[in-house]
């Protein structure tokens, strides 16, 4: 922090050798950063004015445009996974007849994905043989009800089955395990 | 203010309510319980097979979409302007459960015959349990009596609908068990869905390319092919079956040649299927138009990857 009593020296020698035994660089292929210079009207470059929220649609645009391209150059499989798709060719994109004629890189169609994700019910009866449920609501459902307003189940889709509790005979009288 | 019998300070509060539930503040534990109490006396008067007059629009899942759900209102125009059929499936896989399912039993206790609500196979305890809206109660009142005192009233939700004699709707579809409207008018409804039988494959069942009756994938219900609905339809002289319950990317989905229609409210489904959503409007003349939405734009969500393909969790 002494100001500037010797300016910075470079090692001159060391910078050559580092550059004379640069291992091989890969080439980076992805999109160039959409830059949108600020014309004046006169033509001559300027900084950010007033102009700002005039470029953002045109910059917008821009991104959308790489990002278009980036998509459409990594995955030729499926049109619908480049996504990025404008309001006009979408029509022809999701033809609801043409739901099930494109497989995605997972090889699935979109039927098979819906089928794999509505799973609901068999999920249900699994956790329900393990009687991991508030209530068997087989018989009576209103009469079985032990219920604890406050037990600390977490029971949510994203905890799935490994998270629930797991109890031998539904809901036990003695409570929920620690 | 309006002429209903009803004095008006008794709506009062409830309009209070629903101004709150419209900015996605939920209701105390005593509100939501006296509410459904109120809901519970409506809908308990419903048919299993409830008749509803044009000009109504019909809509599919929402699955505690809450800010969709109020896009919706925008574009389909507000209860009680514009009549609703909603199909199910309130709660679930979407972060406002419990913002959505008070919003509608609100508008249901305050206009009762403008909206009409039915039964989807995530009104139940059971699923709920494992989907999202008992875990969203917990974390929302600390414990899980809002979640009893709905799953308790979803037993009360009639099982489907009746647009002018003509437009059946339902969450799921038909029954290898039901033949006639007359069959369905006859059941308890007023239980926990049960695993099979014939108020089972009402909220399960799905349409399907093969002809006749198949087992479901799901587990749950049955499909059924064109040459089934064709036959019900016929027989009970409808003109089309409206059903939600699954999704399909444009909103909606005609199939069984016009005989069947899926409709899917919940755009950009799970936050992540970058669907379409719509609904379908009935006017007066009977004649059909469907509205397509996206999500509208908002903050505190995620908005991961829409239009892209990855469905599903």
């Amino acid at each position: 922090m002494k100001g500037n009593k010797s300016r910075v020296k470079w090692d001159e020698d060391n910078l050559g050798e580092i550059e004379a035994n640069k291992p091989v660089r890969q080439k980076i292929t992805e999109p160039k950063t959409p830059y949108h210079p600020m014309i004046d009207d006169d033509g001559s470059l300027s900084p950010m004015r007033g102009h700002f929220d005039e470029c953002v649609d045109d910059h917008a645009e821009a991104i959308l445009t790489a990002l278009n391209d980036a998509a459409s150059s990594s995955t030729k499989t499926n049109r619908r996974s480049g996504g990025w798709t404008s309001s006009e060719d979408e029509g022809d994109a999701m033809e609801p007849d043409d739901e099930d004629s494109e497989a995605d890189r997972s090889g699935m169609t979109f039927r098979e994905h819906r089928r794999a994700h509505y799973d609901e019910f068999l999920k249900v009866r699994e956790l329900r043989k393990q009687g991991s449920f508030l209530a068997e609501e087989d018989e009576d459902a209103e009469d079985t009800h032990k219920f604890n307003g406050a037990r600390d189940s977490s029971s949510s889709l994203s905890a799935g089955v490994k998270d629930i509790e797991i109890e031998d005979g539904a809901v036990s009288s003695s409570g929920p395990p620690a | 203010m309006s002429l209903d019998s009803v004095p008006s300070n008794s709506h009062g509060n409830l309009d209070e309510q629903i101004s709150q539930l419209m900015q996605c503040k939920p209701l105390s534990e005593q509100e939501v319980r006296v509410l459904c109490e109120k809901a519970k006396e409506i809908l308990m008067e419903e048919s299993n097979v409830q008749p509803v007059k044009s000009p109504v629009t019909i809509c599919g899942d929402i699955h505690g979409q809450f800010h969709d759900l109020a896009e919706l209102f925008r574009i389909g125009g507000k209860c009680p302007d514009t009549n609703y059929l909603f199909m199910g499936d309130y709660v679930d896989r979407g972060y406002y459960s419990v913002e959505t399912v008070t919003l509608l039993v609100a508008l249901k206790v305050r206009y009762p015959q403008r909206i009409t609500i039915l039964r989807g196979n995530h009104e139940s305890r059971q699923i709920t349990q494992v989907y999202g809206f008992y875990d969203e109660c917990l974390r929302k009142y600390g414990n899980a009596n809002v979640w009893k005192i709905f799953t308790d009233l979803f037993d009360y939700f009639p099982l489907t609908a009746l647009v002018e004699s003509e437009i059946f709707c339902l969450h799921g579809g038909l029954s290898p068990s039901i033949e006639t409207l007359d069959n369905i008018r006859n059941f308890d409804r007023v239980q926990e869905v049960p695993h099979e039988g014939p108020m089972c494959d009402l909220l399960w069942s799905d349409p399907d390319d093969r002809c006749g009756w198949g087992i479901s994938p799901r587990g749950a219900g049955y499909t059924f092919g064109q040459d089934i609905s064709e036959q019900f339809n016929h027989s009970n002289n409808l003109k089309l079956i409206a059903r939600a319950h699954q999704l399909v990317m444009e909103g909606y989905n005609w199939s069984h040649e016009q005989k069947v229609v899926t409709i899917f409210s919940a755009p950009n489904y799970c936050y992540r299927c970058g669907n379409m959503a719509s609904i379908l409007e009935v006017d007066d003349c009977k004649e059909h138009t469907f509205i397509q939405f996206e999500p509208a734009p908002r903050r505190g969500e995620p908005d991961v990857t829409r239009r892209t393909p990855d469905y599903f969790l």
